[in-house]
């Protein structure tokens, strides 16, 4: 697949805009020959830029740490930004933008970007995104979701549904009703009965040792 | 100033071009002026349906190409003079149009007729995109069936992404004892898993395949169940309220006599 690599400046410094989602090796590859082609430009900025990753691929921790090597041999700086920074003063690493209460403390809450989707998934449809999802419509046959997060779809859900696609077991994926599909939570795959069952109410998926289950949400 | 509309299903063998035929008649029935377009270029059969297969002279491509002017195209249909035809043309494929030039057609078919009616190939590549670039409102065609349902759900999912962000459904082919015995989808699951409005309901009817046979569209025909359900589908697409066919009340004399004397 071709990847459209775009480098573009902002107030802080210069962002990386990868939108084709592919093979990693190849996105490498692009990003490489886009650096070659403006290494003249960065030359005579007068300080290393930083640089910032933006667009629907989603990196691993491994792969992030191979695109930084890349950017540092060009004298850029990999940077991450989850939220834009409203102040240029206000430091980088900054505080969470929202205090979680104590009473929250046991990992009954997580602060991540989450994408909003205002209408029905259809077949064909796919959304990858490096946060959680919310659908507020259902999921139709054909339709695929891919998060980092959780997955949370108001309606029901017939499609295939990957949370924790980085690999994280603690992400979990409701539904108004799993209908029918897949649900995926990090390594692991589970798929609707072949016979229909008739459910009552909103349905959580999460891992519990090597499988998935399911339970009824209780309100 | 008319309006176009786009009729199409993904699938293929659903009944877009039954359809298409039937609802341009029904509207020329009622005195509309009407133009129907075949965009299956390369598969055309719009014409033989409505039995105007030997009239053709110039075809859609030819107008497209400006080999001939729109007027020398069109077929005026030998029953209904508010009628008209544009076919397809059958030596050349879906690639011989773009969707720059079908606008254009459209907009130049609006400015004579009411009603402009696109009978879209099936797919989704370049005969779909051409098939609704024109177009001002969809008509989406589907049978009780999980693969006929499944790719109407992919194609209002593209015609949202063409800005047709209300497009009509019509279930054809229902076949009402097998939905009682639970052997078909029924309606109601249909509109479920499509949430789009429902316009219709065709029940399978062996009369249509004699009128498209013959090139007779069955919406001419008094008893065809089928033919009464596009009559329908015509009313609402012009305005009117109108209540969905009841399939489950018996149709022919025995049938009903017996449902009077079971009272």
């Amino acid at each position: 697949m071709a990847h459209d690599v775009l480098i573009k400046g902002n107030r802080y410094g210069l962002e990386l805009i990868v939108d084709a989602v592919g093979e990693f090796a190849e996105l490498l590859q692009a990003v490489e020959k886009k650096l070659t082609s403006a290494s003249e430009f960065f030359a005579k900025a007068p300080t290393p830029p930083l640089i910032c990753l933006k667009g629907q691929a989603l990196l691993s921790a491994e792969q992030k740490t191979a695109l930084g090597e890349l950017l540092q041999r060009y004298g850029l700086c990999l940077e991450e930004r989850v939220e834009p920074v409203r102040e240029r003063e206000q430091p980088r690493t900054a505080a969470p933008a929202y205090e979680i209460p104590a009473f929250l403390s046991g990992g009954e809450a997580v602060e991540r970007p989450t994408l909003f989707v205002y209408k029905t998934l259809r077949g064909g449809q796919e959304i990858r995104y490096h946060g959680s999802v919310v659908v507020l419509g259902d999921v139709n046959p054909g339709a695929r979701i891919f998060a980092e997060g959780d997955i949370l779809v108001t309606g029901s859900t017939r499609g295939v549904l990957h949370a924790g696609v980085l690999g994280d077991e603690n992400t979990v994926i409701t539904a108004g009703r799993l209908a029918g599909g897949q649900v995926r939570i990090a390594g692991c795959i589970a798929r609707a009965p072949d016979q229909e069952e008739n459910t009552q109410g909103p349905e959580r998926a999460r891992v519990s040792g090597d499988q998935i289950v399911i339970q009824t949400v209780n309100r | 100033m008319g309006e176009v509309i786009v009729i199409t299903s993904g699938k293929g063998g659903v009944g877009k071009t039954t359809t298409t035929a039937n609802i341009g008649t029904g509207l020329a029935l009622l005195g509309k002026n009407v133009a129907i377009v075949d965009a299956d270029i390369g598969l055309r059969n719009l014409d033989v349906v409505m039995g105007l297969e030997n009239r053709i002279v110039y075809d859609l491509v030819d107008v497209a190409e400006g080999n001939c002017r729109l007027k020398q195209a069109l077929i005026r249909d030998k029953r209904y003079p508010t009628l008209h035809l544009l076919p397809a043309a059958q030596t050349r494929d879906k690639n011989a149009v773009s969707p720059e030039q079908m606008k254009v057609l459209c907009e130049e078919l609006k400015q004579e007729f009411d009603f402009v009616l696109i009978d879209c190939p099936a797919g989704i590549e370049q005969g779909f995109k051409n098939a609704v670039a024109g177009a001002d409102r969809a008509i989406v065609v589907t049978t009780p069936e999980v693969s006929a349902v499944r790719d109407a759900d992919r194609i209002i999912g593209l015609l949202y992404a063409e800005g047709l962000t209300a497009p009509k459904l019509i279930v054809n082919r229902i076949r009402q004892h097998m939905v009682k015995k639970g052997d078909m989808m029924n309606i109601d699951d249909i509109v479920d898993i499509l949430a789009i409005d429902l316009i219709g309901i065709v029940p399978d009817d062996e009369y249509i395949v004699v009128s498209t046979n013959r090139g007779e569209p069955a919406v001419a025909s008094a008893d065809s169940q089928a033919g009464k359900a596009y009559q329908n589908i015509v009313q609402r697409l012009m305005g009117a309220e109108v209540p969905f066919l009841n399939l489950d009340e018996p149709q022919n004399f025995w049938g009903r006599m017996k449902k009077i004397f079971a009272r």
